[in-house]
């Protein structure tokens, strides 16, 4: 128990910092919805 | 021998003997075979025939109780022979139990070694526990609350009736079904001491959990294995802070690091007077140069009652024309109904873009708004744009992953617990 928690706790903490670091939020990853692309990016394609 | 025995029999020291050849006799009632282990210290036996239960102290081999109900079989059968706790022992005998109402039974198998006297080892719901009866004074047994008994703590953990429903093969005192003891049960695991009491005498016992595996193997016999906790059983969800506690102060130290390290910078803010004639209209920040890589925040804010806005977005790199969508939602409604007041939404937003490479920038807005269907005053929108924004979400959903782990641990502690005594008490 205590050897699958230090694995998840390591994964936890290095997701939360890769993500941390290169600028990237997991919710918004999750949500990926938040980009709704419609007129204006339809005319810069 | 240096044990006495243990369980509802007799409190007198049992003399020590050489081990000594089983002995058979004729069954009084039906003449069947009878065969004695113990012999010269077993005081009654059962026929293996017709189940009566024969007094053999006595030299006419009186019948205590004549046949009892069908026979019962035990998960481990009279003659087995198992090493527990270095010693080898032999079951010699067993009772079926059980508390006032019936609700709750068990087992006691009767071992018998000729050199280490006798011990029993309880069977409850899958659950083994080998009991050896205490030779010294327990002045504070029956008590509730905490007791010290045999230099441990014992917490009290129920009190009640202790019935013998069925007995087989041998005891060392005068076994019979009419047998009922008071019980007070105390609990340390994996230790549990057991206080009976009858007209004739208070017997004290301490046992100890014995893992169902271990006893499996020990009496090489297949046994069921426990569904749920045992009385005496340690609790195996034990919070383990320490793996979560690093893991914690790990993820704290990078969280500030990020946020030390983030430029968090504004490089761009600009407010727009949007009026029913912007309809259409795509309306263009200032460019702005982002020297490395990095995430973007558009903050928004309007001042809105009772209305709308919809911002269709793009980040557009002016050099290569790649262009990173976004969209942002604001509704602010407020009114009064028979509950009072009430609000809903807001004015301000922000949306997150994923890092983008260096260049230089402008964003696009393709403004919708309530304000576009009717007549009003020009409605001001607020657009800032940071670069490199530190991010606490992620933080947040660390934390709550990493406290998880003991909180779960937590509840299945407590929910052993929880059956630990819901089942293993006698009840009242």
């Amino acid at each position: 128990m205590s050897k699958l928690q230090m694995v998840y706790a390591a994964l936890v903490v290095l997701t939360m910092s890769a993500a941390n670091f290169n600028g990237y939020a997991v919710t918004a990853m999750l949500a990926g919805k938040q980009a709704a692309s419609r007129g204006v990016n339809a005319y810069h394609k | 021998m240096d044990d006495q025995p243990s369980g509802s029999p007799p409190a007198q020291p049992v003399p020590p003997r050489a081990p000594g050849r089983p002995r058979t006799f004729a069954c009084p009632s039906c003449g069947g075979t009878v065969t004695l282990r113990a012999v010269g210290q077993s005081i009654s036996a059962t026929c293996s025939q017709c189940s009566s239960l024969i007094d053999v102290a006595d030299e006419n081999l009186r019948i205590i109780e004549a046949a009892q109900s069908a026979m019962q079989d035990a998960e481990i059968p009279i003659g087995a022979r198992a090493r527990l706790s270095d010693i080898e022992w032999e079951v010699v005998g067993y009772m079926r139990r059980s508390d006032g109402p019936g609700d709750f039974r068990w087992t006691e198998y009767l071992l018998f070694n000729p050199y280490r006297g006798y011990r029993f080892l309880v069977e409850e719901y899958g659950h083994w526990t080998l009991v050896k009866m205490l030779n010294r004074d327990v002045p504070e047994a029956g008590k509730q609350g905490w007791i010290e008994a045999n230099g441990r703590s014992y917490q009290f953990f129920g009190k009640g009736f202790a019935r013998t429903t069925y007995v087989a093969g041998e005891f060392f005192w005068r076994a019979s079904t009419a047998d009922v003891t008071a019980v007070t049960d105390y609990i340390a695991p994996p230790y549990r001491l057991m206080v009976e009491k009858n007209d004739a005498e208070i017997i004290v016992s301490e046992g100890e959990y014995l893992d169902a595996r271990a006893v499996a193997t020990a009496f090489n016999t297949p046994l069921r294995t426990p569904s749920s906790a045992g009385v005496s059983q340690v609790n195996p969800h034990k919070p383990s802070l320490m793996v979560i506690g690093f893991a914690v102060i790990a993820a704290t130290m990078l969280q500030l690091t990020s946020l030390a390290i983030s430029a968090n910078a504004l490089v761009g803010s600009q407010t727009y007077q949007l009026t029913a004639a912007d309809k259409g209209k795509t309306l263009s920040s200032g460019t702005f140069r982002l020297n490395r890589s990095g995430n973007i925040e558009i903050e928004t804010g309007a001042y809105l009652i009772n209305d709308w806005l919809e911002l269709d977005m793009a980040l557009v790199n002016v050099d290569t024309n790649e262009s990173y969508p976004a969209f942002q939602s604001l509704e602010h409604y407020r009114g009064t109904d028979s509950d009072g007041d009430w609000e809903e939404g807001g004015n301000n937003g922000t949306v997150l873009l994923p890092p983008v490479p260096p260049g230089t920038y402008k964003l696009l807005i393709e403004p919708d708004a309530g304000l576009f269907a009717k007549p009003s005053s020009p409605l001001p929108v607020t657009v800032a744009i940071r670069y490199d924004v530190p991010i606490w979400s992620n933080y947040l959903i660390a934390m709550a992953l990493l406290l998880a782990v003991p909180a779960i641990s937590m509840i299945r502690r407590m929910m052993f617990e929880k059956s630990r005594w819901e089942k293993g008490g006698v009840a009242e």
